[in-house]
């Protein structure tokens, strides 16, 4: 079955992973946090079943140690969200040690129904199979794009990889991604136009193109 | 009679608006690329790669064009969502891990 327009059908979801492929946008590593920063007013009254507060309600002077005890670990996966050019070692990468990445869970630790996730219906999630079933379901995996968090570059040991984006699925997290941040819908074929030679599966073509033509010249 | 191999030459008309074929033209004066020139380097140069990824977006059964958005899931967060906000998730690792999306 196809998971819905939005996405591509599960088994054309994932590229062949290998040492030299390029670590790039929309690869998942396995041991590498998300955080979430809590307000020590909104945790205290979470845990006292009172209503959220609001921030004019929870305003307090607030010390570097209030901070980090609100800080919750989340984890263990996470999908790297920038485009490669800001993060790759050959790129920005080199000179920065900053790396923007996302929480990976599965549907069923979220309060959506597996074929709203598939369809691209919840705005803020990526939907992401699971390799070991046909069918969408609560085994699948959603990335919470809420969940955007910077770690250092050592944490994205091409190790710990687990899985990289083909194509198609890499378009349908750009499309996500741009619907996410700015409400706007934008067609495939401008994307592909722009992007589809940065992809490591698809940035050979052009030289094979021309390298064809050369010979048949 | 036509050739069985070497380049052949074909043509594409291209419309313009008059400020469009201007800078065409100013471009090619200043850089000495002709519009031919700049056709291959910013747009047939990318076609090989975009042909392929739309191709395998057909095959995939993804929908080309920018899609409707008018379905929307709103859900109203739980308590115990909330609260799982504090608390911390990272699973501790162990020898093997487990598989992950991707299966490996």
């Amino acid at each position: 079955m196809s998971d819905g327009a939005w996405y591509p059908k599960r088994e054309t979801f994932f590229a062949a992973l290998s040492d030299d492929r390029p670590i790039f946008q929309g690869d998942i590593f396995r041991g590498v946090p998300t955080v979430f920063v809590a307000h020590p007013a909104a945790r205290e009254a979470a845990f006292a079943e009172a209503s959220p507060p609001s921030p004019r309600e929870a305003e307090r002077p607030l010390t570097a140690e209030d901070v980090r005890e609100g800080i919750a670990v989340r984890g263990p996966r996470a999908m790297i969200m920038p485009h490669p050019c800001d993060f790759s070692e050959e790129e920005k990468g080199a000179s920065h040690s900053v790396r923007l990445v996302a929480r990976v869970l599965r549907v069923s630790d979220t309060p959506f129904a597996p074929k709203q996730v598939a369809r691209g219906q919840v705005h803020h999630v990526m939907w992401v199979p699971d390799p070991e079933h046909n069918e969408a379901g609560p085994h699948d995996w959603a990335v919470d794009l809420r969940t955007a968090t910077p770690v250092d570059r050592a944490f994205l040991n091409v190790d710990r990889r687990i899985a990289a984006l083909s194509g198609p699925a890499w378009m349908a997290l750009m499309r996500r991604l741009v619907y996410f941040y700015t409400r706007m819908s934008i067609p495939l074929q401008q994307l592909a136009l722009q992007e589809a030679h940065q992809h490591p599966d698809y940035e050979h073509l052009a030289d094979e193109f021309y390298a064809g033509e050369q010979a048949s010249g | 009679m036509v050739p069985q191999s070497g380049r052949r030459a074909q043509t594409r008309g291209v419309s313009l608006s008059p400020s469009e074929a201007e800078l065409v033209d100013t471009f090619a004066e200043l850089s000495g690329l002709g519009l031919t020139e700049q056709v291959r380097q910013n747009v047939i140069r990318r076609l090989p790669a975009a042909v392929a990824l739309l191709q395998a977006m057909q095959e995939a059964g993804m929908h080309i064009g920018a899609p409707g958005m008018a379905e929307r899931v709103v859900y109203a967060e739980s308590d115990s969502a909330r609260r799982a906000l504090y608390e911390d998730s990272f699973e501790p690792e162990e020898a093997t891990l487990p598989a992950g999306p991707g299966g490996q």
